[in-house]
C-alpha cells in the first residue's frame, strides 16, 4: 500500500523542480531524455508513484499528473478551464448543510460541525467565480487573438458566450439562496458566516458588471470575426476575378483606387531633384533663421519706430541681376557673401541677405556648399554659411 | 497657419525628407531606425508639419497607427491599383495560413515553411494559385512571401537570431483596401 504525507510530496517535488518546470512547459519528453538528464533516478521514479508526474509506458513519455498540472496553473493564474457547475454543487450541498442544521437546532444538539461547514462552503462561492471568470476570459481572449482556425475560433467564441450566460445565471441563483436564506443565517447569530455572506453579496455586484464586461467583449470578438471570416470570403472572390481576368469589370477597384490618396513611391537616385534634398540646408537655414532673428530683436530694442502719419510712403524697389551676379561669382574664388559685400554695384546691407539666399534658392546645385555646420563668416550679428565657386573649389581658397 | 520651425527639430526633418523619398511608412510599432520615435514626433506635431510639408507637395496621412506621405498624382494610383491587385493572392494566402495574420502579428520563415508542410489542402491551393511567385520548395517559397511583404514596407525583422518577424501596423494599407472593394453580383 502507498503511504504519503505532505512533507514528502513537497521534498520530491523540489528534487523534480526542474523536470516539472520542463514538463510544464513543454507537456511531455521522453523518459530516457529526462532520466539521463538526473542524479538520482529513484527520486523520478518516486515522483511517479507519488502521481507527481505520470509515466505513459505505451509512448514512454513523461507528462505532469492532471492534479499537478491544474495546481501549478492555478498557483500561476493561468488555468483556462472552467467549471460552472461547481457553483450547483455548492448550493446543492449548501442547501443539504441547511437542512442538518435546522435538526439539529431542533433536537437542540450542539450544530458547530455543520456552522463550520457552512462557514467553509460559502467562502470558497466567490473564489470559484472567480476562477471561472478568468479561466473564461483568458480562453476568450487567447481564442480571439490565437485560434488559427475560423470555424473552430467560431465556435469557440459561441462556446464562451454560453458559458458566460451560465456563469450569470449562476450568481443569480447564489442571489437568490442568499436572499431566501438570509433570514435563517442571521438566526445562526455567527460571526464567520455573516462576515461570508457580505463578502458573496458585495462580489456579486462586482462580479454582475464584470461579466456583462466579458459579455460585450466575447460579442465584440464575435463580430469582428464574423467581419474576418466575411472578409476571407471576398478575398477568395477576388482572387477568382484576378484569375479570370474580370477584376475590373466586376469590382469597383479602379474607382476606388481614384478616389485614395496613395503612397508617394520610391524616387531613385537619379531621379533626386536638388528641391527634393533641401533637407540637407534644414540644419544651415535654422543658424541662419536663427542669427536673423537675433538682429531684428536687437534692432526692436535699440532703435524704435517713428513715424509720422501724414508722411507719404516712399517706396523704392531696387532689382538686382541674379543670373549677372551668379555668373560673375563662379568666375572669382572669393566665397559668396564676401564677394557679395565687395560687389562693384553695392548691395545694401539690408537686401544682403535676401540677395544670398535667393542666389541659394536658384542656384544651390551649382555651389560648393562648406558641409561643416559650425563653420560660418560672420557679419555683424549675422552668420553666413561659406558657399564657394565650383570651377575654383573649397580646396582651392587661400 | 505660422509655423515655428523653431520646434521642428533639424534631424527629423531631414528624416521625414528621407522617408518621402524612399515611399517608406512611419510606423509606430517599428523597431528600427528611430521609426517609433519619429511616429511620435509626428504624432504631437501633427499639425505643423501637414502644413510645412503640404506647400512642398507633400500631404501627410495619419492612419491607425502609422503615416504615410501621399499626392493625387495618377502614375502614383496606377501603382496603388498594382499592389492591390498583386496582394489579392498574398493576403489570400496569409489569412489561410492563419486568420490572425494582421498588425503586430508575429511569424518567422521557418513558421510559414512548417505550415506549408503540414499538409493542408486549403494552404496548399492557396500557394500553388498565386502568380508571380515562383519557388522550387516551400522554404524558399515563404522566404519570398516575406522579401516582398518586408519590400512592402508591411514587415520587418524583430529579431535576428530567432529570424522573427513582426507585421507593421501599416499593413493595414493594403488590407483596409481590399475590404473596401466592391464586388457587382
Amino acid at each position: 500500500m502507498t503511504t504519503k504525507n505532505i512533507k514528502e510530496i513537497i521534498s520530491i517535488q523540489n528534487y523534480c523542480k526542474d523536470i516539472i518546470q520542463e514538463l510544464y512547459t513543454y507537456e511531455s519528453r521522453p523518459y530516457d531524455a529526462v532520466a539521463k538528464n538526473i542524479q538520482n533516478i529513484t527520486k523520478l521514479e518516486e515522483a511517479i508513484r507519488l502521481e507527481i508526474i505520470e509515466h505513459d509506458s505505451f509512448d514512454d513519455e513523461l507528462s505532469l499528473s492532471v492534479d499537478t498540472e491544474e495546481y501549478y496553473r492555478a498557483r500561476l493564474g493561468q488555468n483556462s478551464e472552467t467549471n460552472i457547475s461547481e457553483v450547483g454543487d455548492k448550493l446543492y450541498k449548501l442547501e443539504n448543510l441547511l437542512k442538518d442544521y435546522n435538526v439539529r437546532q431542533r433536537s437542540n444538539e450542539d450544530a458547530t460541525k455543520e456552522i463550520k461547514s457552512i462557514y467553509k462552503l460559502l467562502n470558497k462561492i466567490p473564489s470559484i467565480f472567480k476562477h471561472n471568470l478568468q479561466a473564461l476570459s483568458s480562453t476568450t481572449v487567447f481564442t480571439f487573438k490565437n485560434e488559427p482556425n475560423f470555424e473552430i475560433k467560431m465556435n469557440n467564441l459561441k462556446r464562451c458566450k454560453e458559458e458566460i450566460s451560465q456563469l450569470s445565471d449562476a450568481l443569480k441563483e447564489v442571489d437568490r439562496v442568499m436572499d431566501e436564506q438570509w433570514n435563517f443565517f442571521r438566526s445562526m447569530d455567527d460571526r464567520k458566516i455573516n462576515f461570508s455572506i457580505h463578502k458573496i453579496k458585495r462580489n456579486s455586484a462586482d462580479f454582475e458588471r464584470s461579466f456583462a464586461q466579458l459579455h460585450d467583449d466575447i460579442l465584440n470578438f464575435i463580430n469582428q470575426s464574423i467581419q474576418d471570416g466575411a472578409f476571407i470570403k471576398r478575398l477568395k472572390k477576388l482572387k477568382q476575378l484576378k484569375s479570370d481576368n474580370t477584376l475590373s469589370k466586376n469590382t469597383n477597384i479602379e474607382d476606388l483606387v481614384d478616389k485614395k490618396q496613395a503612397i508617394l513611391p520610391k524616387v531613385k537616385e537619379s531621379k533626386i531633384l536638388p528641391e527634393d534634398k533641401m533637407y540637407e540646408y534644414v540644419e544651415q537655414m535654422q543658424e541662419i533663421l536663427k542669427a536673423r532673428k537675433n538682429v531684428i530683436v536687437k534692432r526692436q530694442e535699440a532703435t524704435p519706430i517713428d513715424y509720422d502719419i501724414n508722411e507719404n510712403a516712399k517706396v523704392s524697389k531696387k532689382l538686382y541681376n541674379y543670373p549677372k551676379i551668379h555668373r560673375e561669382f563662379l568666375n572669382q574664388n572669393r566665397d559668396l557673401i564676401s564677394f557679395l559685400l565687395n560687389y562693384p554695384q553695392k548691395i545694401e546691407e539690408e537686401k544682403l541677405m535676401g540677395v544670398f539666399v535667393r542666389l541659394i534658392k536658384n542656384y544651390a546645385n551649382e555651389y560648393k556648399i562648406e558641409d561643416e555646420t559650425d563653420n560660418f563668416i560672420q557679419i555683424e550679428d549675422r552668420l553666413f554659411l561659406k558657399v564657394y565657386s565650383p570651377k575654383i573649389g573649397i580646396n582651392n581658397v587661400n | 497657419m505660422l509655423i515655428n520651425t523653431e520646434e521642428l527639430v533639424p534631424q527629423y526633418i531631414k528624416k521625414i525628407y528621407e522617408t518621402i523619398l524612399k515611399g517608406y511608412f512611419i510606423n509606430e510599432n517599428s523597431h528600427k531606425d528611430g521609426y517609433s520615435k519619429l511616429y511620435n514626433l509626428i504624432d504631437s506635431n501633427e499639425t505643423e508639419l501637414r502644413a510645412y510639408f503640404k506647400p512642398l507637395g507633400y500631404v501627410l496621412i495619419r492612419r491607425s497607427g502609422y503615416f504615410y506621405f501621399a499626392s493625387d498624382d495618377a502614375l502614383e494610383k496606377e501603382s496603388m491599383l498594382e499592389l492591390m491587385v498583386d496582394y489579392i493572392d498574398i493576403i489570400d494566402f496569409l489569412k489561410t495560413l492563419d486568420s490572425n495574420f494582421q498588425a503586430s502579428y508575429r511569424f518567422t520563415v521557418s513558421s510559414i515553411e512548417s505550415k506549408l508542410g503540414s499538409g493542408s489542402v486549403e494552404l496548399q491551393d492557396s500557394a500553388s494559385k498565386m502568380r508571380g511567385i515562383n519557388a522550387k520548395n516551400h522554404r524558399e517559397f515563404a522566404q519570398k512571401i516575406v522579401d516582398k511583404l518586408r519590400k512592402s514596407g508591411f514587415v520587418e525583422e524583430q529579431d535576428a537570431v530567432k529570424g522573427e518577424y513582426i507585421v507593421l501596423n501599416s499593413y493595414d494599407y493594403v488590407e483596409s483596401l481590399l475590404k473596401e472593394v466592391e464586388i457587382y453580383e
